[in-house]
Parts: structure tokens; sequence; C-alpha cells
């Protein structure tokens, strides 16, 4: 009897044995891919001067003393960051859930600027208070620890997200410097969902309205679903055609479908124009928009901020440097690669890179970001007004008489 | 002595090859012969297509009637409907990315011989020259690879023709498009009789970066194609008449 039991023990350390082998086996593999396409796909053959071979000799043996899937997918993410550009990384597997399954995407609807090291509410009856923490986190420390101004305003929006039906308790400090905790409940996104290649499925929030008569405010959440995108723009110059400008509104944009940028351009143009020149390892290619039927041809304004990043950046950076919009508001994230998404043998999803992007005016944006021509902070005193100084700055522009 | 000796070789080599035109006539033979193809006035073709690794697949439907229209929907998941085609010359593309236009140049040229439906049987209207290279052995197949030089000042691509069955099995070319030049390579397979015809029914394509698997689906050939379904977008045909103006 013992003895079966035994067996049966024995067994069972085996299946786990086996079990644990097959995972660090598929990370492996992962790896090895991940190694494999960056060798062959990057758009610089030589991987900015980063030997490849010894950073897999150097990491892929950590992969395989991996005690879990976690752990082995921090060594692939070091592999990647050995790059130091954007748009490489991993997305959790557990990312790519079912549309039904419990989503990270509950929404507290607070917007909010960082101010001297501090997040400052900028919407509802506590507008301009500090937030001090977040669910006992602390906030400032948070936002010390990130490195650039697009990382303490992602910092800032995690811990301001959660699951839907979840409560947030807030440690709000006025400006009288009285503290109180006020609770948010995360609710359900209202925007529907973008589904796009192996990007997990993306909250789309496309919104047009008329400012007075004389201006048009669009406003973009991301670049995806290219015919959605299309009705809007044909909404906003039919309805628009008699206004003196449109707004295009990039703040907190990370980004999608890269090709979005010359189809937005092309209802703000008369004849094609080149937004810039995406370099890959086999060809050049210029990243051309052409004039759509009706073109709105008034003053365009874009606005943008730490949060706009990618296509919302080749989009300002072109409109910039064709000189057809200005922008307005703060320098943007400097994450301005394209790139392609592919599933791991883990079922992680692996972003890398396929082109470098140099602007028409011959910028290189990753890194830098795009400045804006007319560089608006907002205030903590503006916040506590709800008032929204890159739009009205905007605003104003196009309104004036010239 | 022994350049010349090599050289020597290199030419009887050469002249032991089949030439580029006997090649490409038996290719039109093996795949339903000259008689068959003057007489092919339309085709329908429908293809699923996927952009390998990027979770990116679709359909593509092709209407084409002999000797100049043609219309394309591509729809893949996340990007929507796009369509190209081929009015009385004017070749077109329409999609909520690239907006509405008219092809020209190298561009339009390319997409007129890639419409044409009899241009397997008709390669002397499209190719100022053609020539054998070598024979040699690709994937584990031995071919003929030939190049052939377009008349349109494209550039000169390479195909890699079955030596026993004198069915193409790869080509190496560059597409040309609105944003630059991408080096393409296609490899097909599974040749199928449909009707008079023996076509590929599968095809694998490097275009740049990206692979796409793509599957026939159906073919028609001669079946009616209403001039509504060839027409393209009004956006386009007020193009095509700002443009004869």
């Amino acid at each position: 009897m013992s003895r079966t039991i035994r067996y049966v023990c024995l067994g069972a350390l085996l299946i786990l044995c086996a079990h644990s082998q097959t995972n660090i086996q598929l990370s492996l593999d992962s790896f090895d891919q991940v190694w494999r396409t960056i060798n062959e796909k990057h758009f610089d053959p030589n991987l900015n001067g980063i030997d490849w071979n010894a950073a897999r000799e150097e990491l892929r043996p950590k992969v395989a003393a991996s005690t879990s899937k976690e752990k082995a997918r921090k060594h692939t993410e070091a592999l990647l960051a050995k790059l130091g550009h954007s748009h490489v990384g991993i997305t959790p597997a557990e990312a790519y859930r079912d549309l039904d399954a419990p989503r990270l995407d509950g929404q507290s609807g607070l917007k909010f600027e960082i101010i001297g090291g501090d997040a400052i509410l900028a919407n509802t009856a506590h507008a301009g208070a500090v937030i001090r923490e977040v669910n006992g986190r602390r906030v400032r420390e948070r936002i010390a620890r990130a490195t650039t101004p697009t990382l303490k305003r992602l910092a800032v929006r995690n811990m301001l997200g959660g699951l839907p039906g979840e409560t947030l308790e807030l440690l709000l400090e006025d400006d009288q410097g009285k503290v109180a905790s006020h609770k948010v409940e995360l609710t359900k996104p209202t925007s529907r969902l973008a589904q796009f290649g192996h990007l997990p499925a993306i909250p789309l929030d496309f919104h047009f309205e008329q400012l007075g008569s004389q201006s048009g405010y669009v406003r973009i959440s991301s670049f995806f679903d290219p015919e959605a995108l299309q009705d809007l723009f044909k909404q906003a110059t039919t309805a628009c055609n008699k206004c003196r400008g449109i707004i295009i509104d990039l703040r907190d944009n990370p980004g999608g479908i890269g090709a979005l940028a010359t189809a937005v351009t092309g209802w703000f143009i008369d004849k094609s124009v080149t937004l810039g020149t995406l370099y890959l390892r086999q060809t050049k290619l210029q990243l051309i928009a052409n004039p759509r039927p009706e073109p709105f041809l008034g003053k365009v304004a874009v606005l943008i901020n730490s949060g706009s990043a990618s296509t919302a950046e080749f989009l300002a950076a072109g409109l910039q440097d064709i000189h057809r919009a200005k922008v307005f508001g703060q320098t943007s994230a400097g994450m301005a690669l394209p790139s392609a998404i592919e599933k791991l043998p883990t079922g992680d999803g692996f972003q890398y890179t396929t082109a470098d992007y140099i602007t028409a005016g011959g910028i290189h944006i990753e890194g830098l970001g795009v400045v804006p021509d007319v560089l608006i902070e907002p205030t903590r005193q503006q916040l506590t007004k709800q008032m929204d100084p890159a739009l009205t700055a905007a605003r104003t522009w196009i309104e004036a008489k010239e | 002595m022994r350049i010349t000796l090599l050289l020597l070789a290199s030419l009887l080599k050469a002249a032991d090859l089949p030439t580029a035109e006997t090649l490409l006539d038996r290719f039109v033979e093996a795949t339903g012969g000259k008689a068959a193809y003057s007489q092919l006035k339309s085709q329908i073709t429908r293809t699923e297509i996927e952009f390998v690794g990027a979770g990116i697949k679709g359909t593509n439907t092709s209407l084409n009637v002999y000797p100049n229209r043609a219309h394309t929907t591509m729809e893949l998941t996340g990007l929507g409907k796009m369509f190209s085609g081929n009015w009385d010359g004017n070749v077109w593309e329409s999609s909520a990315i690239q907006g509405q236009r008219l092809v020209t140049g190298a561009e339009r040229s390319m997409m007129l011989r890639l419409t044409d439906i009899r241009a397997a049987a008709d390669w002397c209207k499209y190719y100022a020259s053609v020539t054998t290279e070598a024979e040699e052995t690709v994937d584990g197949q031995v071919c003929y690879r030939i190049v052939s030089t377009p008349k349109d000042g494209g550039k000169p691509e390479t195909s890699w023709i079955l030596k026993d069955s004198g069915l193409v099995y790869r080509t190496r070319m560059t597409l040309v498009t609105q944003m630059g030049e991408i080096p393409m390579e296609v490899t097909v397979s599974e040749y199928r009789k449909v009707g008079p015809f023996l076509l590929p029914h599968v095809s694998n394509q490097q275009v740049g970066p990206q692979k796409i698997a793509s599957k026939v689906k159906e073919i028609l050939y001669d079946t009616a194609i209403e001039d509504a379904q060839l027409e393209p977008p009004a956006e386009i045909k007020t193009l095509i008449a700002k443009e004869k103006k």
C-alpha cells in the first residue's frame, strides 16, 4: 500500500516536473523567437552597436534557470531593454482576455495634470486638489520614481485604474491644505472596444462637437478602426465647413495604426503631402497623405501632452512640419517607432519595431517628442477653475482675425 | 588560359539551358494553353488572406473583365474594406486609410500588368526581354531561374520555373507603391485545375518584413459580371472626370 502511495506521489512529482519543464521550454522558445525576430527584422542591422549574440549568451541561461513563466519573462524583457528605444516589449498572456472577462479598464473619470511633482485633479468638485494617496499608496513617490514625463503620467493613470466595480480611496489635499478622503467607484468603459491584430481590446473614444460658430473640436483616444475614424472626420469637416478652424485633441492618445496619421491628414490638405519617412531594413517608405474629395482648408490646431505617443506624434509632427497645423500643449512622449505585434509560444504578445521614423522636416522624434509651437503648462489655479488652457489657447488662435 | 576555359564552360552551360521564351511558352501550355487564354473574358477570384503572426486575417475578392476593367475588395480584421480597380485604364484606390486616388506612373503600369487575366500568355506585351540565367535547386526542387525585364521601365523580376512540370514556383520582384518600392517574393503551390486552367491555390508572400499567406477559395471563369460590380466609387469617378478636363 505504502509503495503504491509512494509511486503515486512520485508520479505526481514527475508530472509536476514535466509541467514545469514544458513551461520553461515555452519560455525558452519565446526568448529564442524574440532574439531571432530582432536579429532578422530590426530596422537597424547593427542594432545600434549592441552585441546581440552576447546578450543571448547572458540572458538565455537565466530564462532556462527561471522557476516561473513570470520570472522568465523578466529576462526576455531585459533582452529587449538593451535596445533602448520604445515600441518593444512583452504583453503578458493574461492581458488577452475574453471581452466578457474582468478587465483592468475600470474608469474613474478623473482627469489630472502633474505639476511640481504632484498629481493635481483637473475635474470634479475637487478640481485643483493634490492627489496624495490612492488606496494607501503615495502618489508623489510614484511620480518621483518615474523617469520621464510620460512615465510619470502613466504611473498616476495606472494608480487610478482597476476593475470596474472596484472603489478607489483617494486622499485629497485642497488648496487650503485641508486633507480629506474621498471614494470613487470605477465604472465600465462606455466606449466600444477596438480589436486589432494581437493587441488586447482597446476602448475607443471618438468625439466631435462644435465650439460656438467658429471652431470645431475632435477628440481621438487612439488610432484604430479606420472606417469609424473616416466617419468622424467626414462628420466634423461637413458640420464645420464654415468654421474658422478645427482643433484635433490628441492628448493621452497612445497611438495605434500608424497609417491613420495620413488618413487624418487627408481631410486637411488639397494635394498629396509626405508626413515623413519610414526606414525599414529592406527599404524606405514615405508616409504619404492623399487629399479627401472635400477637405477642410481652414486653420488646424493640434493638442498634445506627454501622453501623446506614436501615431499621435506622426500626425502632430507631420502637420507641424508641413505648416498645416499649429501645435499646442506639452512635449509629446517621444515614442515614435512603427511596430508589429506577434504571439509567442507562452501566449504573451511581443511588440517589436519594424522601422525608424524621420519627420518630413528631417527630425528624429524618438526619445525627443514633438515640441509644441505654443508650449502650455497648466497652473494649479487654472485646474481649480476647471480651465483647459491648451484648448483655450488653440480656440483663441483659431478665432483671432488675422 | 584558365579564364578562357571557364568562360567557354559557362557559355556552353548557358547554351544548354532552355531559352526563357521556351520556358514561358511551356508554362502557358502547362496552365491551359494559348488558345484558352486568348478566349478568357472574365475571372472572379475569392481568396482568404492571413498576415502571418500578426493576428490579421481577411478576404480578397477580385473581379476582372478583359481587357481593362477590374474591381478588388480586400477586407481585413481591424482595418475594414479597401478597394482598388481599373476602369477603362483609370487605375484607382479607395480606402478609409489612403483616401481616394488615381494611380499613376510605374505603380499604374504594375497594377495593369497584375490585373490582366491574359498576362501569362501575353507576356511579350509586358516584358522587353526575358533571359534564362541558371538551373538551380530551390527548396529541394530543380528549377530554371529566369529574369524578365518589364517594358515600362520597372525593375527586373526573377522567377524560378520547375524543371519537371514547367510551372512557376517562385517570383521575386519589386512592388511599386505610392509609399515607395517594397521587395516582394511570392512562392506558389497546390496547382489545381479549374475549368481549362491549372492555377496555384496557395501563395506565400514575403512583402518587406511581413509574411502574407493566401488560399484560393473559389475561381470562376467567364461568368457574367455587371458593370455596376466593376464601377469605382463616386469620389473616384469625380477624380477621373477632373483628370479628363
